[in-house]
């Protein structure tokens, strides 16, 4: 890293440091771009700034939960119920400064530091398929995508070339395969339900989750394979999966073209009337609060969904009063999540004798059904889901009540209990107009900046498809056996997903949206938004692979364009 | 200012809760600075304290793996609703404590801070040993939900205790388990397992111990 230049002109600047903001980092600086990355939060150093990577739960004062006083500064991102504890809070900010405002509630779980959330995400990745990118077009919903799977295909294979995903290939047109390490086991029970399913459903399979872990031998630079302990979300000392910390980053930083600068708040881009593009970010250095402006011939915003449609909507001029590339007044707009905990859980009688080992960083995963054609289709809800889940041995505190006290008591809790099985559905969100985020200008964060006023909701749809995501899990669980099986319905609200996205869609239309195919801002073109917020329609798959997968493919774009001269 | 009545009704417990009277509290309060006690807690009364510590080597006594005692349950539970429980669930606490030391002096005619370990004994063998029609007798009266037209506090100390007693095992399984001597020693140590396997025979995972991490 070198120091930063406030007089220089980079050919690039790239706005976070998560998912997509490592990938553009990496593209390019790889493409030899001097590439200013800018960081809101503080520097997290790969494995030296994971804290707790190696604490068992007895190093924790209270075994990992937090004391009353401590939760209170992070109420909203305990909305999770797996976020502010002990291992990982200080990756999730402090609800007290970093406030929002929810017109309806909004579940807002952020990570303000290098490397954003791909430290603590799910990992969890899939393709979109054609059935995907269609849909919209197809249903006359919103718009349509620019992009078809064909498009994007190559940039998948690239992304999971590098990042190291497991997973099986199934064949599936409603889940592309892909280029995939070995696949993790399921357990017996798993596998009980899978054989079971593949006897009672021709529409329906059971498979072992996708994950960005490395379990092949290839080599990958400074990282290894999965060792299984499952504390990915506390940062991996192995980094057998993938971040930005230990991936994409340290990819960056190795060309020499990357000025990483942390504690750098991106409120603005500044933009040129005379040629018609932007010419830099204005950033509030929040440890000092001190102003400065960098300047670059491309910026590329990847500050998430949210985050980054907030950024264009401050970004005003005589040109777009109403925030950059707003033309359409579809900025803020549309915004989606993906609607789960809905499903059903069991217990499973038998295999008694059987166990597995290691701590799995992954689960069952049923891949959609609903909706692809033929029989699959729906009259009560359009779209569908995927189920994500898992079977695992309790402990037999379940039964306590039996177990009394004592001697039994302390044999029966140290021996592998029940086996229980929960599935929820992962389902798609509409995009609707109505979805909307706005800014509070009289609602100021403490470093003058507007606050975001969330107003978003499910409706009718995601509803409807709820009820099938409950019958269809408690029907499988069923007739595969299980017992005391319950179906349950929480449906937390909009962002509990922790796939907000969608704010600054593409499309075709300048007029109906606000980023090409190509995630260039149509009015702005050497402004390219590649996080969650170009998302034109959900899918029901998590959406990471495929932000990086358009990251490296906008960079490529961006890289070409700087060289035939179009972004002077 | 709220009244304790209205204080109560908010707190939304059932008749089993109770929050003793204040001359109760006063006894059961008596013995808070007594030197005799090994250990002073922070949240609970010294009785209340000692109680729990009687009830803790009844529920998870030492045997060839270490017990409650060994590995500072009772302290641990003490700081736990003193600095980590909310409100609601320290006041369900505290007056299950209560309601366990009065039924205990009812039991015995004698204050909890002076009873005995085979005393403890048989209080924690009437509740956790009960058969299962009275301990469903015991959870209705624990759950039964207010009238809002007369709240009237029911002073139900034997469903109380019940309570309590459940309460105190099921953070103490999860203190004991998350222990370091029983995390790393009994249960399946196994900290960077380096390999997944989906299906194996029970025999060849950790001794036939569940895991511990």
């Amino acid at each position: 890293m070198s120091t930063v230049n406030q007089e220089e002109m980079y050919d690039a600047i790239v706005v976070g440091t998560g998912i997509s903001g490592g990938w553009a980092a990496k593209e390019l600086c790889e493409k030899g771009l001097k590439t200013l990355v800018l960081e809101r939060g503080r520097m997290v150093k790969h494995i030296e700034d994971y804290p707790t990577m190696n604490k068992d739960p007895w190093d924790f004062k209270f075994k990992g939960r937090l004391p009353r006083e401590e939760k209170a500064k992070q109420l909203k991102q305990d909305r999770t119920g797996y976020t502010t504890n002990e291992a990982t809070r200080h990756f999730f900010v402090n609800d007290l400064e970093h406030p929002y405002n929810e017109t309806k509630r909004f579940d807002w779980m952020r990570g303000y530091h290098v490397g954003g959330r791909s430290i603590m995400w799910g990992r969890q990745s899939y393709r979109l398929s054609d059935i995907d990118f269609e849909a919209n077009k197809n249903e006359g919903i919103a718009v349509d995508w620019p992009v078809r799977y064909k498009e994007i295909a190559p940039w998948y294979d690239k992304v999971e070339e590098y990042i190291g995903v497991s997973g099986e290939n199934l064949g599936l047109p409603q889940l592309p395969d892909g280029q995939f390490g070995p696949p993790m086991e399921l357990n017996c029970v798993e596998d009980h339900l899978k054989k079971n399913m593949a006897q009672n459903y021709k529409d329906r399979l059971l498979t072992i989750g996708r994950v960005a872990h490395i379990t092949s031998t290839k080599t990958f630079d400074g990282r290894s394979s999965c060792q299984f302990r499952n504390r990915c979300a506390r940062g991996c000392p192995f980094g057998a999966y993938f971040s930005s910390n230990s991936s994409t980053l340290p990819a960056a930083e190795r060309t020499g073209n990357m000025t990483l600068r942390p504690f750098s708040t991106v409120y603005e881009v500044m933009y040129d009337d005379a040629s018609g593009m932007a010419t830099g970010v204005k950033v509030i250095d929040t440890e000092t609060s001190e102003k400065m402006e960098f300047k670059a011939k491309v910026i590329f915003l990847c500050a998430s969904a949210i985050a980054s449609a907030s950024i264009l909507m401050q970004s005003k001029s005589d040109r777009f009063p109403n925030g950059m590339g707003n033309d359409s007044g579809e900025l803020g707009h549309n915004i989606m999540d993906h609607h789960f905990k809905a499903g059903a859980s069991g217990r499973y009688d038998g295999f008694e004798d059987r166990y597995y080992k290691g701590r799995r960083p992954n689960g069952l995963y049923i891949p959609r059904f609903r909706n692809i054609g033929g029989e699959t289709d729906q009259e009560s809800f359009k779209r569908g889901y995927g189920y994500q889940g898992g079977a695992s041995r309790g402990d037999w505190s379940e039964s306590v009540a039996e177990l009394g006290y004592g001697k039994d008591l302390k044999e029966a809790i140290t021996t592998p209990g029940d086996w229980r099985i929960g599935l929820t559905g992962f389902g798609e969100c509409l995009p609707y107009h109505e979805n909307k985020m706005t800014l509070d200008y009289d609602k100021v964060d403490k470093w003058g900046l507007p606050t975001i006023t969330f107003d978003a909701e499910w409706k009718e749809n995601e509803w409807e498809m709820r009820k099938d995501m409950v019958q269809q899990a408690v029907d499988m669980l069923t007739k595969a056996g299980f017992k005391d099986v319950e179906g349950y319905d929480d449906p937390g609200a909009p962002g509990l997903g922790i796939h907000e996205m969608g704010t600054a869609r593409m499309g075709r239309d300048p007029k109906t949206s606000v980023l090409n195919g190509n995630n260039q801002v149509h009015t702005v073109k050497n402004v390219y938004v590649t996080d969650g917020a170009f998302m034109t329609s959900a899918s029901c798959v998590n959406p990471s692979l495929t932000y990086m997968a358009f990251t490296a493919r906008a960079a490529e774009h961006a890289a070409e364009q700087l060289k035939n001269g179009k972004f002077v | 200012m709220m009244n304790r009545r209205q204080a109560l009704r908010n707190i939304g417990l059932g008749a089993g809760y109770v929050v003793a009277a204040p001359t109760l509290l006063s006894l059961l309060q008596s013995c808070k600075n007594d030197p005799s006690m090994e250990w002073e807690p922070v949240f609970m009364t010294a009785a209340n304290g000692y109680a729990l510590k009687q009830v803790l080597d009844v529920i998870i006594p030492t045997t060839d793996t270490p017990g409650a005692s060994d590995v500072n349950i009772a302290q641990f539970i003490d700081s736990y609703m003193n600095e980590v429980a909310e409100d609601r669930e320290q006041q369900e606490f505290q007056a299950g404590a209560n309601a366990f030391a009065i039924n205990f002096k009812n039991e015995f005619d004698k204050e909890i801070a002076d009873g005995k370990p085979e005393e403890f004994d048989q209080m924690v063998a009437k509740y956790l040993g009960a058969e299962p029609d009275r301990r469903e007798d015991l959870m209705d009266r624990l759950t039964a939900k207010q009238d809002p037209e007369n709240p009237d506090i029911e002073i139900d100390t034997d469903a109380g205790s019940f309570g309590y007693l459940n309460t105190v095992r099921d953070l103490a399984i999860w203190a004991w388990k998350n222990s370091e001597q029983v995390g790393e020693n009994v249960l399946w140590y196994d900290p960077i397992p380096g390999a997944q396997k989906g299906c194996i025979p029970l025999a060849e995972a950790g001794n036939g111990k569940a895991m511990s991490l």
